[in-house]
């Protein structure tokens, strides 16, 4: 504005003052365009000459363009907009921002007044608030590398510190930073909840996976990769067919006992057998013969050729009777696909290696002597019949 | 005793009064009332008194254009407003003989 323009009527109309009268329409938005006109119309340059003659603040001089606005339809017999508002929502908002902002403004001056070193937390907390928007900005960028990350935090850091000097010094508007302080609040209260509920939920996924190699025949916790019977007087069982207490027979799977081992990790129990076509095969009959060294030590323990006899229980002098329900499991033949569930027929002598008398010794086998296969007994099998 | 609350019930009289001896814009108004010895007029509260009375239709209004700035709204006294005028001024010369009667009486114990 040129101060040459002071002439009656004819005024270049700054854009404070522009600004102003704006606001003042936007309060008189709820009435009919035409009033609205009217009622404005010679405003901007009526406040420009003021403007230009007092050289004050038009807010100072004139108060709020609220306050204006309220003050122009008072006297002109207007309705005010509250009662005239259908919607209400933008005034109500907009009230009640000032209410929030004005409270808030008192707490804070409280707390100032009351801690003045709160003051000197400023700085950490505008580095705090920029440490949660780079690492948001980072969970979000996931794919970005680490370095690119590191940037953008330290970027967001700079930035939030920037805003908190500029807004500190007035130079802008509180209620976008107060809106992006509380989307970051909000965005790290999710993420917060997120991680906890995923972290809660992750647990079971760990237990499923431990259930997951149950195909398996278990002894104590650990797979089973190998069996070795002894007989009452300790003396080594160079072949024996076990079968559980539904009549299965207790076959040991090469595969399966490999993959079920190798979920575990655990690279000293690798249990895999096979034929001599170097194919995984299922044992049934026990001990196990391995590729190689016949007896090694399995797991630190060279199964011995006896060990010492068992005590001999005065109930059962005679494991070997046979019981009454000793028909159940009748035939050991009988392709039963037991534990593994997989393939291959058990009762075939697949593995040549295995020794002669197996089938002999195990013809009948006591229902009850093949009590469950986790009672780690490691004792003889002194046939823990039920009494 | 608030001076603002006692303009606001004079301010028709004042603004007829001040648009029956000359035609004027907004700002104009306000700065002729101010003169005369009301300070604590309202800005807002003179355009919308204008605004009322025009609707009311005691006032005439007509803008002036601006060649380089916003156009300016003048606005004049018609009959009706004259009428409204004297009228008004009927009232205010009563109210006041009124208080000042009181207020002699009261000075005078």
């Amino acid at each position: 504005m040129s101060e040459s323009t002071t002439v009656m009527g004819t005024q270049a109309t700054p854009a404070r003052v522009r600004s102003y009268v704006a606001q003042v329409r936007a309060e008189l938005a709820d009435l009919p365009a035409e009033e609205v006109e009217e009622i404005t119309l010679g405003m901007e340059a009526d406040l420009a000459e003021l403007a230009a003659e007092s050289g004050a603040d038009l807010r100072i001089r004139l108060g709020t363009p609220q306050a204006y606005a309220a003050e122009l339809r008072a006297a002109a017999g207007l309705p005010s907009r509250a009662s005239r508002d259908q919607a209400g929502l933008g005034r109500w908002a907009r009230e009640h921002a000032g209410a929030v902002r004005d409270a808030a403004a008192g707490t804070g001056a409280q707390l100032l007044s009351g801690a003045p070193w709160l003051r000197e937390l400023r700085g950490a907390w505008w580095v705090a608030r920029g440490l949660a928007a780079g690492a948001y900005l980072a969970l979000v960028l996931s794919w970005f590398p680490a370095t690119a990350k590191v940037i953008i935090v330290g970027l967001a850091i700079g930035a939030s510190v920037m805003l908190g000097l500029r807004t500190a010094s007035g130079r802008l508007r509180w209620w976008p930073v107060a809106l992006l302080n509380v989307t970051l609040a909000v965005v790290a209260l999710v993420l917060g909840l997120r991680a906890l509920t995923t972290e809660r939920t992750a647990a079971p996924e760990v237990a499923t996976i431990s259930k997951v190699p149950a195909e398996g025949l278990y002894n104590g916790g650990a797979l089973v990769g190998n069996l070795y019977a002894y007989d009452a007087q300790g003396r080594r069982i160079e072949s024996v067919r076990l079968f559980d207490q539904r009549g299965h027979q207790v076959v040991i799977n090469g595969t399966e006992a490999e993959e079920s081992v190798g979920s575990y990790g655990d690279s000293t129990t690798t249990t895999t057998f096979y034929d001599e076509n170097g194919e995984p095969r299922t044992v049934d009959s026990f001990p196990a013969a391995w590729i190689g060294p016949a007896w090694g030590p399995i797991l630190g323990w060279t199964p011995p050729v006896s060990i010492i006899p068992a005590t001999p229980s005065p109930t059962d002098s005679s494991p070997t009777a046979p019981s009454p329900a000793n028909s159940t499991p009748t035939a050991p033949t009988s392709d039963d696909q037991t534990n593994g569930g997989s393939a291959s027929s058990t009762s075939a002598p697949t593995s040549a290696s295995n020794s002669k008398t197996s089938r002999a010794s195990s013809g009948t086998p006591s229902r009850s002597s093949s009590s469950g296969t986790d009672t780690s007994t490691d004792a003889a099998p002194t046939s823990t019949s039920t009494k | 005793m608030d001076p603002t609350q006692l303009v606001k019930g004079v301010l028709d009289l004042a603004v007829l009064a001040v648009i029956a001896r000359e035609d004027g814009y907004g700002y104009d108004v306000v700065r002729r009332l101010r003169a005369a010895g009301l300070e604590d007029v309202g800005d807002a509260s003179v355009y919308g008194t204008l605004r009322r009375l025009y609707s009311a239709g005691a006032l005439t209004s007509y803008v002036v254009a601006s060649e380089e700035g916003p156009h300016r709204k003048y606005y004049g006294i018609n009959a009706e407003g004259r009428h409204v005028l004297a009228t008004q001024h009927k009232t205010w010369t009563g109210f006041v003989a009124a208080m000042d009667g009181l207020l002699s009486e009261a000075g005078a114990q």
